[in-house]
This record gives C-alpha cells, sequence and structure tokens, in this order.
C-alpha cells in the first residue's frame, strides 16, 4: 500500500474545536483524538481489462479528549499508567486512534517523551480497538503570535511511525463542497450511515423518536420541526448544566489554588513536605465527594445530551437536503450545522467518559471544566442556530463562512456582522482566554457566556 | 527549535533554578572540563518566567544543544528534551530506558541534583548511541576495541559527524592519563587539570588523520599554550594505542621539561635575591616566571624587569629597562629591551646574574641618553 493512500480526515469544525481546546489551555496540554479507522477498497478497469484494487485507509478524527492533568497517565520518563488511561478514557478507548501535543511557541518536532509516548499509546490502544499500530498518529500543534498581538499563528502536523521514523502524514480537512457522496470516510453523509462499530447511532434514534415522515412533509417544515424539539429540550437542560458548570469551576479553582499553595510550601520548606502531602490527601477526598455529587448530574447530562445530539443529527440531515435542491450557497450553511453537531458530538464523548469513571480524581476535575465549556457553548451556538435558521428560510443567497474558515478565524464577510461573530465565536474567546494566563480564565469564561446568549439573542432579534 | 518571536526571558521558575544552578556549576562534564551553558529561555504558558531552555553540552569537543522542556503547570513532572540528534533515542522501549535514566524515571523535583543526573545518564546513554553508530566502521571499531582494552586512557568520547546521515567524521576525544603530580606551584584549580588528545579520521577509509593535543586552563599555563605544539606524526597505518603511547612520552617529557625549568627558574630568582636583595621590587613566587628590581648609575633610577621564558635556561631571559622619569605615551613609561648581553646557559644562575649586572651598567647609561632624547623629541 502507497503512503499516499493513509490520510487523516478531519471536519473544520473538530479541528476548530482542537484549536479551541488547545488555546483554552494556560501552558502545554495533551489529549486524545478520538474517531475511526476507515478503509475503503476501490475497484477500477485498467484499459487492459484488469481490474485493479487500490485500498485507502483513512483516519477520521470525530472528537478529541483533553487530558487535564497529564502526571498522573504517565511518569516523567514517559511510561504510561494504563489503569490510569483505562480510567480515563473508559469506553471511548476504542475509538482512540491517535493522541495530540499542544506546546505554544515551538517548533513541530516530537520531544522524547512523545516518542516513547506514542510507542506505548499506539500498542495500548491498537490492542483495544485491534487497528493496526501503523495507523495510529500524534498531532503536534502550536500556537503563537505575533509580537504586536496581532496574527495568531497554528501549526499543526500528524505524525505517524514507521520503524524509527515519525513521517508526515497528510490530513484533509474535510468540506461539503464536492464529494459529500462520494462516501471517503468524509464527515459530511447526506444521510445517517451505520458506523463500523456496533454502537447503536444515537442521530438514528432521535429521528425516529420524532415520527418524522420525510415523504408528506416538507423538508424546511421537517427542519424547523427538528429544531424547535431540539430547542425545548435544551431549554430544559440550561438550569442543571449552569449549576454544574458553577460547581465545576469552583471546584477547579480549588485544585490550582491549592496546587499553587503548595508548590509555594515546597518551594519554601521542603522539610514540611510531609504535612503537605497529608494536607493534599484531605483536599483530594474533599475533591473527590464533591465529584461524585456532580458525577450524578452530569450522567443526567449525558443522556439529555443524546437526545440533543439526535436532534441535531436530523436538523443536519435536513438542512443538508435543503442544501442539496436549493440555492448553491447552501451547503455551507448546513456546514455550520455540522459543526454544532460536531462539537457537540465530542461533547458527548467528553460527558460519557466523565460521568462514568469515579477513579483518578485530577482528570475528572478537568473532565468537568470541559464539560462545562463544550455545554456553555453548546448554549451559545444553539442560540446561533435558532438565528440561522429563521435566516436561511429568508435569505437564500447569502454567502456564509464554512466549516475551514472557522478553525482558522477567517471569517470576513463583513456584510454579515451576526455570522462572522458566530464564527469567529471559539476564536473570540480564546483571544480572551489567551491574556487571561491565570487561573481566572475560568471565570472569565463563565461570565462571559453568560452574556453571549444575550448578545446572541440581540442579534436574533435584529432578524 | 524555539520560536523566533518567543520572547527569551532572563528569569527561571524557582523550582527549576536549583536544579539548573546545580548544572551550569558543574564544571567536570564528561572528558573535557567545560562548563554546560544555557540559553533561549522561554515560558511554555505565557509567564515571565522561563520553563523551557537549551543547554549546550560539551562532548568530544562538540556542542550538543538540547532542548529541555519542564512544564511550569505541572512541577512534579520531570524534564522532557528534544535533542539534536534526532538517531539519538529514536525507537527506545521505555522499560529499557527506565533502567538507563533512573533519574527521570523516578524524578523527584525536590532534589537538587536531579536535572545534573539526568544529564548525566542521558550523555553516557548517547556515547553508546555513538559507539553502536561505530560498530558499522569495522576498522574504527577495531581502533576503538583496542583502545578501550589498553589501560592507557582514563576515557573516550566517541562522535561520529554529521548526525543522522552517513558520517563523513569521526572523533575520538580521548583523556589520557598522565603523571602531572611532579608539577608544583599549582592552584586548587588544578584538580580538574587534565590532557586530552582529539583524533579527528575522515577521509576515504578514514585514511586522513589529524590529532589535536589539548590541555585544560590552568595546564596551559604552565605547560604553555598547545598552539606551538609540534606533535609526533601519526602515519595511517599506526595503531591509535601505538600513537597514545608516542603522545603520552611526548606530554610526559613536555611536563618534565617544565618540572626542571621551574625548577632553574627557582634557583635563578634565590640567586637574585641574594645578590640583590636590597633593590628587589617584586618577582613572582608561584611560577618563577619574572622578577624587577631597581639600578641606580650616576644617580639615575631605572627599574629592571626581568622575564623568565618557559625554555629556560635554553632561552635567555628577556630583560627590560623601565625609566621611572619618562613617558613614553600617557601611562606607559619609556622602556628598552635589552637584547645583547653575555648569556650562556650552562653557567650557574649567579654567575648569570653577575655577568648580566656587568653590562648592565653599561646599558645604562645608552638608556640614560635614549630616555631623555626620547622624551625632549617628543616635548618639541
Amino acid at each position: 500500500m502507497a503512503d499516499s493512500d493513509f490520510l487523516i480526515t478531519i471536519s473544520g469544525p473538530a479541528l476548530s474545536l482542537l484549536f479551541y481546546e488547545n488555546v483554552r489551555s494556560t501552558g502545554d496540554q495533551m489529549g486524545f483524538l478520538l474517531g475511526e479507522t476507515v478503509e475503503f477498497v476501490i475497484k477500477s478497469y485498467s484499459d487492459l481489462d484488469n481490474q485493479v484494487e487500490t485500498v485507502k485507509i483513512y483516519n477520521n478524527i470525530e472528537a478529541v479528549v483533553t487530558c487535564p492533568l497529564p502526571n498522573s497517565l504517565h511518569n516523567s520518563i514517559g511510561k504510561i499508567n494504563k489503569e490510569k488511561l483505562k480510567d480515563f478514557l473508559r469506553d471511548t478507548s476504542k475509538q482512540v486512534i491517535g493522541w495530540f501535543r499542544f506546546r505554544r511557541n515551538v517548533g513541530l518536532i516530537p520531544t522524547f517523551r512523545d516518542k516513547l509516548l506514542h510507542k506505548q499509546f499506539a500498542s495500548h490502544f491498537c490492542n483495544e480497538n485491534g487497528s493496526k499500530e501503523e495507523f495510529f498518529v500524534t498531532c503536534l500543534l502550536s500556537s503563537s503570535r505575533s509580537s504586536e498581538k496581532g496574527t495568531y499563528k497554528f501549526k499543526h502536523v500528524f505524525l505517524r511511525q514507521n520503524r524509527e521514523i515519525f513521517e508526515p502524514v497528510p490530513l484533509r480537512i474535510s468540506n461539503l463542497g464536492s464529494n459529500s457522496f462520494a462516501q471517503e470516510g468524509l464527515d459530511y453523509k447526506p444521510t445517517p450511515t451505520k458506523k463500523s462499530s456496533n454502537a447503536p447511532d444515537v442521530f438514528t434514534s432521535f429521528i425516529e423518536s420524532l415520527n418524522l415522515d420525510l415523504t408528506k412533509t416538507s423538508a424546511v417544515e421537517s427542519a424547523i420541526a427538528i429544531q424547535k424539539a431540539a430547542e425545548e429540550h435544551l431549554s430544559q437542560l440550561i438550569p442543571d448544566l449552569c449549576k454544574s458548570d458553577l460547581e465545576v469551576v469552583e471546584l477547579e479553582r480549588q485544585i490550582k489554588e491549592f496546587m499553587i499553595n503548595k508548590k509555594k510550601k515546597v518551594n519554601d520548606n521542603s522539610k514540611k513536605k510531609i504535612q503537605i502531602t497529608q494536607s493534599y490527601e484531605i483536599e483530594k477526598d474533599e475533591y473527590a465527594d464533591g465529584r461524585q455529587k456532580s458525577g450524578k448530574i452530569s450522567l443526567s447530562k449525558s443522556e439529555s445530551s443524546d437526545d440533543t445530539y439526535q436532534e441535531f443529527r436530523t436538523n443536519k440531515d435536513h438542512s443538508t437536503a435543503i442544501s442539496q435542491t436549493m440555492a448553491s450557497h447552501k451547503p455551507k450553511n448546513s456546514a455550520t450545522y455540522i459543526d454544532q453537531n460536531k462539537s457537540r458530538r465530542s461533547t458527548t464523548n467528553v460527558v460519557n467518559s466523565s460521568s462514568q469513571e469515579p477513579p483518578s480524581i485530577n482528570s475528572i476535575s478537568e473532565m468537568k471544566v470541559n464539560i462545562t465549556e463544550n455545554v456553555l457553548s453548546k448554549n451559545r451556538r444553539f442560540s446561533n442556530m435558532d438565528s440561522e435558521i429563521v435566516k436561511e428560510s429568508i435569505c437564500k443567497g447569502e454567502t456564509n463562512v464554512c466549516g475551514v474558515g472557522r478553525g482558522r478565524g477567517k471569517s470576513t464577510h463583513d456584510n454579515s456582522l451576526k455570522k462572522a461573530r458566530r464564527t469567529s465565536g471559539p476564536e473570540s474567546s480564546e483571544a480572551n482566554s489567551v491574556p487571561n494566563a491565570s487561573f481566572q480564565t475560568s471565570y472569565n469564561q463563565v461570565t462571559k457566556k453568560k452574556v453571549d446568549p444575550v448578545r446572541k439573542s440581540d442579534t436574533t432579534d435584529n432578524h | 527549535m524555539l520560536n523566533q518571536q518567543c520572547a527569551v526571558l532572563t528569569a527561571i521558575d524557582s523550582y527549576i533554578e536549583p536544579l539548573i544552578n546545580r548544572v551550569l556549576s558543574t564544571d567536570k562534564f564528561g572528558v573535557c572540563c567545560e562548563t554546560i551553558k544555557i540559553d533561549s529561555m522561554s515560558s511554555s504558558c505565557g509567564s515571565v518566567q522561563g520553563d523551557r531552555f537549551k543547554l549546550s553540552i560539551p562532548y568530544a569537543r562538540q556542542n550538543l544543544t538540547w532542548n529541555v522542556f519542564f512544564d511550569s503547570q505541572c512541577p512534579e513532572m520531570g524534564p522532557d528534551f528534544i535533542f539534536n540528534d534526532n538517531t539519538f533515542l529514536a525507537d527506545m522501549d521505555v522499560d529499557a530506558l527506565s533502567t538507563k535514566v533512573p533519574s527521570l524515571a523516578k524524578w523527584n523535583p525536590l532534589d537538587e541534583n536531579a536535572l545534573l543526573n539526568v544529564l548525566k545518564e542521558l550523555l553516557s546513554c548517547y556515547k553508546q548511541h555513538q559507539i553502536q553508530l561505530l560498530q558499522k566502521q569495522t576498522r574504527l571499531q577495531l581502533q576503538y576495541n583496542m583502545l578501550i582494552s589498553s589501560a592507557e586512557v582514563e576515557d573516550v568520547e566517541v562522535i561520529l559527524l554529521p548526525f543522522s546521515s552517513k558520517p563523513t567524521e569521526v572523533r575520538f576525544l580521548i583523556s589520557l592519563s598522565v603523571d602531572l603530580s611532579q608539577l608544583q606551584n599549582r592552584t586548587s584549580k588544578s584538580e580538574s587539570d587534565i590532557v586530552m588528545l582529539l583524533v579527528t579520521y575522515c577521509g576515504v577509509d578514514w585514511n586522513r588523520i589529524t590529532p589535536q593535543l589539548h590541555f585544560s586552563k590552568s595546564l596551559e599555563e604552565t605547560l604553555g599554550g598547545t598552539g606551538e605544539l609540534r606533535l609526533p606524526q601519526f602515519p595511517s597505518d599506526t595503531s591509535l594505542v601505538q600513537y597514545i603511547l608516542k603522545i603520552k612520552k611526548y606530554v610526559a617529557g613536555k611536563v618534565n621539561s617544565a618540572i626542571q625549568s621551574l625548577e632553574k627558574r627557582r634557583d635563578y630568582i634565590a640567586a637574585f635575591l641574594c645578590i640583590n636583595h636590597l633593590c628587589i621590587l617584586e618577582y613572582d613566587t608561584i611560577n618563577c616566571k619574572y622578577v624587577s628590581c631597581i639600578l641606580c648609575e650616576d644617580d639615575f633610577y631605572v627599574v629592571m624587569y626581568i622575564q623568565l621564558p618557559l625554555g629556560f635556561p635554553r632561552e635567555a631571559p628577556i630583560v627590560e629597562f623601565k625609566s621611572v622619569y619618562h613617558m613614553s605615551s600617557e601611562h606607559v613609561p619609556y622602556s628598552e629591551k635589552i637584547k645583547h648581553y653575555p648569556y650562556d646557559f650552562k653557567w650557574p644562575p649567579h654567575h648569570m646574574i653577575r655577568e648580566l649586572y656587568k653590562a648592565m651598567y653599561q646599558q645604562i647609561k645608552i638608556f640614560k641618553l635614549n630616555s631623555i632624547k626620547n622624551c625632549s623629541e617628543n616635548h618639541s
């Protein structure tokens, strides 16, 4: 198999979610890439009537899971702790097709520890999901900004290990544009497709629950029906989410505060070390209690978010259908839907993994923060979508900024102010969170998000 | 490796500081006695205190540039590295590595020596890696094995250059065990004194061989610089071990002559003190390299400054008059070197000095005229 037949595919929204997670972190970050490895056998006939079979392998990245405290998963030399890794990833570990490492202001060169980790992760996860180790990928990411803080650069490279050498793997950012029917492992599928795993497709069940008769009702109507149902569902979730969000933020603040205190104490007096570790244990216990509480909440959340997920899948489906029959710019609109959809799917993953696992306390704390953020952004995007749909039905010809543009903050359409704001949603919060390097970030984000819906509802009114 | 736009910091995070201080203050690292240098400090999280830096580690008279990554967000975690030689530790088993680099596997951030130990362990891994690469060069491999099995050397560092492609140059940095205990009057630094032989093999079938001898700083002062050394030839058909024996003899000869010269100089200065003890200004008590005294002829005073070269007594002392009255330019007294005076290296010291004195009283008159003339010329 030629090397060029191995590709990484990722949707623009998934990539931008990855970047978003990166920029949210204060310093270095690591995490896992979830998705599936798909093999395509393409049969073609040559001029001599010989049948030629080419095999293409695509690693499709669907979601990311960030790992908040890497020191719980591996030691200083990079030996992974398989037990903790299992606890951390739980069910998602079968979906792990790679991992990523983010560092600011460095070149994209794997470090000594990255290489060791890659090897171990590859053998660990490929044992679990039965794929080949050579298709396990490491993604190195880096961001930097110009001295005037005017330009933000995001660099990334995907690497796989071929014998001793790490070689780059091409990345294709899936776009709805040309070959949505090509079935080459792209994210955008015209209809719900079966996943290679036998896990129940939440999307399908969601459509079923709505009992839509697609043949009788028009596509627009059914889209609106789905959208409304989703809206209702989400508004039910909001209070719960807010509550758990605040709790998570508080817990994270405590952890960080404690870490700083510990660091100070260690620096001040290494003799007191034993006492500190004792208090650390106590803190951990307290924290574990809090975690269990919020764990319950996130459990319910995970169920309900599955529903939302379904709603949005249907939604996506319909909008795609619309886009195919209607104006030529439409596909881009639906791309934004899928974005919401996608990010939600990854949210679901995160929620699931966190709600199910009790142990590794440290990691969970951060996990919940992820939930918070994602869920909040979900709210935000939800209200976006609301306005989006209204817009959809009214002005068909308007050009929207599409998925790829989102990831890179290239939203350049000044005429559609609302959209520019929406598309730059993740980026703007990134830009805010970068200067606030300290632990206040989480607070800022919370308050900001509380403001956001207001802002967005404003824009909706403007319509 | 670090981004150009990233600000270079001057402060380092407080928890790394003791670790790095220990590393930078270690002067014996590997064969050569050079210190590790740090630069390009930056921060991983936009803080003013850095947690990433670059270390230049001396190895086989090359600098290995290792990027070190700490994480201020996670101080319990040990350092991560990017090595400038990407063939190093490219494919290692983590368990095997844990036994080779135990200080990193069991990282203890409270131990001030932690980083130093990790670097030492990694450097020894690096040496093993280079020796493994040497296996492919059968001829040099043979030389190396012979070298290691002989008792002539203390330590050898091997490096194949350039990295990550077919090597065109192989360097051996050999620490020679030479008896330096006879060298007296040396300061406390002398413990780290070392004689190193750098042998560079290059060309087709490694036929071009360039030997270079290096002394540590303090040894250079006693034995003279290595620049003017005339090393014995290294024909490509002799083995490295044989050549090392030659070099050791050569260095031993050099040490012996240095010891003898020191004794002779000391005798000379002792005789000088005996004869002229009333007019001595100053003399070198440690290395016995110079003595100065004041002379008087017809109420004209002059400072006589005698420099004893390392090759004394075969090389004659350098005698210089310095005026106490006249300046040749601002802050520089008028001076003249006295080139011709009776001297024979076989004479005993006191005879040398007497002969010198006899000649000098003549020279003072000339010096007096010259200095007055020079001075009046300058003023006119």
